[in-house]
């Protein structure tokens, strides 16, 4: 129990009044952002990152962690009344979700999505708490070689996995890597691709790429949403409570669930998604009933659920160790400790220990009271879906553009967000993941150090990347990452064309 | 768009590359300098395009969607968002010198009467008190400086 005396420190943190404060605010607003359909986490924090500026950092981050895992909770809301998810990881909770508010069975869908989120959070945290001193011993015995390694096996992963064509991804990564590239080089002191602009000395403002990617590219989109139709929401009838027998079925999918999202998160590129995937097809292949799947089957709400709670602290275990960000939401948290000047990984670990820990112990309160928030009061929370979208998409627009413009009061950095949303229209109409691209923002100076520093040390041998157990490691777990989405596409081309040949012997 | 992308790709690197190659490099510098990586990632970008242009050569052929978009609704996305981004572009040109609070007014009654329609008492109330809210809490509470512009004596 290494990790007890440093809980005992964060819970001092934490539990500080105005700590307690930014939890809560935290958790409300990403119960509030996970409800509104479309927006989810990560344009929740870009959105509202440069209104923390003021906060001591401390405070900050434990308000956009408490954003980050409070949307998974609010996303259920929607996906089990409108038949629309919050956001990506909601999507497998409608499969069943939604029939069961159909079959009025509303308020039993979302307490056992509460419950699970709960439990599965905490246990996910405290899985977090045990594995947070060994991940970081381990990365600090990382050189320069190594964590060129880990950064470009991460990339590699999340550009791989995060949408269906491997070449998109990468396009997406590269496209973030080269934006790093621009400002002036801090070895050398040589400026480039500046094009005579001051403003872009320091580099691109990461606020106006996040908040152009994110939230003004869902600006768009709710736009053109609005020509289509109004969603209707699906009143919640009943008791917010599940029955005896309800509770007994979702047990074991709500632990399984905890546990499958917590190690799928831990992977980089994996993420929420692909955990709740993975618990449906669990609980599913588990079931005495799966034709009830897709019809209203509890523990298809149960499983996917806690699996995507669990995931959230999963993908911290990267961020606060290594310092390496595994996700689109993780990056955007990276960039924020970047922006309050802290580095997270195994030094601040070492050297600021209150706020890694006071971070983490802020989970297991935030968990809490999203569990007293969200029991009571989602009934009124699903109001929010009533909300008219135009003044949503009004509202999202203006605190956009006011706050990217109040980090450094500057307009280039107002024009580059919408020059960016502009360019992320385009990124989702052409299929193209941003996660990835954050993630090379991100993580584009911190590679291009690591990589000239290995060069350095090796004389410019490149071989040095491939010198140690460590950099084979994550050489061979690389390739991997890139050949297996290859080999997939091979595989369903086969599938598709035995099909179609099957048709046409049959016709 | 899959082979449309591609060139896009294709150009990026080119661009990317030949700026690259411009970057000057002192001879007292580290093995790499400043020009190596960023040569290195036109180099993967170029690849990425040929990648991309394979894919389309072997992607899979999915059934075209049984009815085409309707036109006239396309017209009026296209309209819709071209006059918010034209609506965001003068907001932005004018914030500094007419002041935040009634830019921020301005661009809200001007989107909210076009995408809240007829609801007038409401939407004026909501964008007064979000440009107020918004305007008087980040500057008093967090103290960021937001132009006062014309109305400098609101404070």
């Amino acid at each position: 129990m290494d990790a007890l005396p440093y809980v005992i420190s964060g819970f001092e943190v934490a539990l500080q009044p105005h700590n307690l404060m930014f939890v809560f605010v935290g958790t409300l607003l990403g119960t509030i952002i996970g409800i509104l359909p479309g927006i989810g986490a990560t344009a929740g924090i870009a959105l509202l990152l440069p209104l923390t500026f003021g906060l001591e950092p401390v405070s900050a981050l434990i308000m956009l962690c408490g954003i980050y895992y409070g949307s998974s909770y609010g996303g259920t809301a929607a996906s089990v009344l409108i038949n629309t998810p919050g956001d990506g990881t909601s999507v497998i909770t409608v499969f069943d979700g939604y029939p069961m508010a159909r079959n009025g069975r509303a308020g039993a869908a979302l307490a056992v999505a509460a419950v699970g989120s709960f439990v599965a959070g905490t246990i996910s945290v405290i899985a977090l708490t045990l594995l947070a001193i060994p991940f970081s011993s381990v990365a600090l015995q990382f050189g320069p070689a190594e964590n060129f390694m880990l950064m470009i096996f991460t990339m590699s992963a999340v550009g791989a996995f995060t949408s269906g064509s491997l070449a998109k991804g990468m396009f997406s990564v590269f496209f973030g890597l080269m934006i790093a590239t621009i400002g002036i080089d801090l070895q050398s002191g040589q400026e480039r691709f500046v094009f005579g602009v001051p403003s872009l000395q320091d580099g691109v403002p990461f606020l106006s790429i996040v908040v152009g990617f994110f939230a003004l590219t869902e600006v768009i989109y709710q736009i053109q949403g609005w020509y289509t139709g109004d969603l209707k929401p699906i009143r919640i009838s009943g008791r917010l409570w599940c029955t005896p027998d309800e509770w007994r079925r979702s047990i074991g999918p709500i632990t399984r669930g905890g546990i499958i999202g917590f190690i799928v998160g831990v992977l980089p590129g994996a993420g929420g998604i692909i955990a709740t995937v993975i618990s449906y097809a669990t609980e599913k292949k588990l079931s005495k009933h799966p034709e009830m799947f897709g019809k209203g089957a509890i523990e298809g709400v149960a499983g996917p659920e806690a699996a995507n709670n669990s995931s959230v602290s999963g993908n911290l275990v990267p961020l606060l160790t290594l310092g390496i960000p595994g996700s689109g939401v993780t990056a955007v948290l990276l960039g924020a400790f970047i922006m309050y000047g802290i580095q997270p990984g195994p030094q601040l670990m070492k050297e600021q220990p209150e706020l890694v820990w006071g971070l983490i112990d802020s989970m297991y309160l935030g968990n809490i009271m999203l569990l007293v928030m969200n029991l009571p009061l989602i009934g009124l929370f699903v109001r929010i879906l009533y909300l008219p979208s135009g003044i949503l998409l009004t509202g999202i627009l203006v605190v956009a553009l006011t706050g990217v413009y109040s980090v450094n009061s500057s307009i280039t950095e107002v024009y580059l967000a919408l020059g960016f949303a502009i360019v992320g229209y385009f990124f989702r109409k052409a299929d193209i993941p941003v996660a990835p691209l954050i993630l090379g923002v991100v993580l584009g100076g911190l590679m291009e150090q690591a990589f000239r520093q290995g060069m350095t040390i090796s004389s410019g041998d490149p071989m040095i990347f491939l010198s140690t157990p460590v950099c084979l490691i994550l050489a061979v777990l690389t390739l991997g990452s890139l050949l297996m989405p290859v080999f997939q596409q091979i595989a369903a081309a086969r599938r598709a064309r035995r099909q179609a040949n099957e048709a046409v012997s049959r016709g | 768009m899959g082979k449309t992308l591609a060139i896009v790709c294709a150009a990026l690197a080119a661009t990317y590359l030949i700026l690259s190659s411009m970057i000057p490099v002192r001879g007292m510098e580290d093995p790499v300098g400043p020009r190596m990586y960023p040569l290195l990632l036109g180099g993967g970008m170029l690849i990425i395009a040929m990648m991309l242009w394979l894919e389309t050569r072997t992607a899979i052929p999915v059934s075209t969607p049984s009815a085409a978009p309707d036109p006239e609704l396309r017209r009026r996305q296209r309209l819709g968002v071209f006059g918010a981004g034209a609506a965001a572009l003068v907001y932005a040109a004018t914030m500094e010198s007419v002041g935040f609070l009634v830019t921020t007014f301005l661009l809200m009654i001007g989107m909210l009467t076009a995408f809240n329609r007829g609801k007038h008492l409401t939407n004026l109330l909501v964008a007064a008190g979000t440009s107020s809210v918004l305007y008087y809490g980040l500057k008093k509470f967090l103290g960021v400086p937001l132009p006062a512009g014309l109305f400098g004596f609101l404070g």
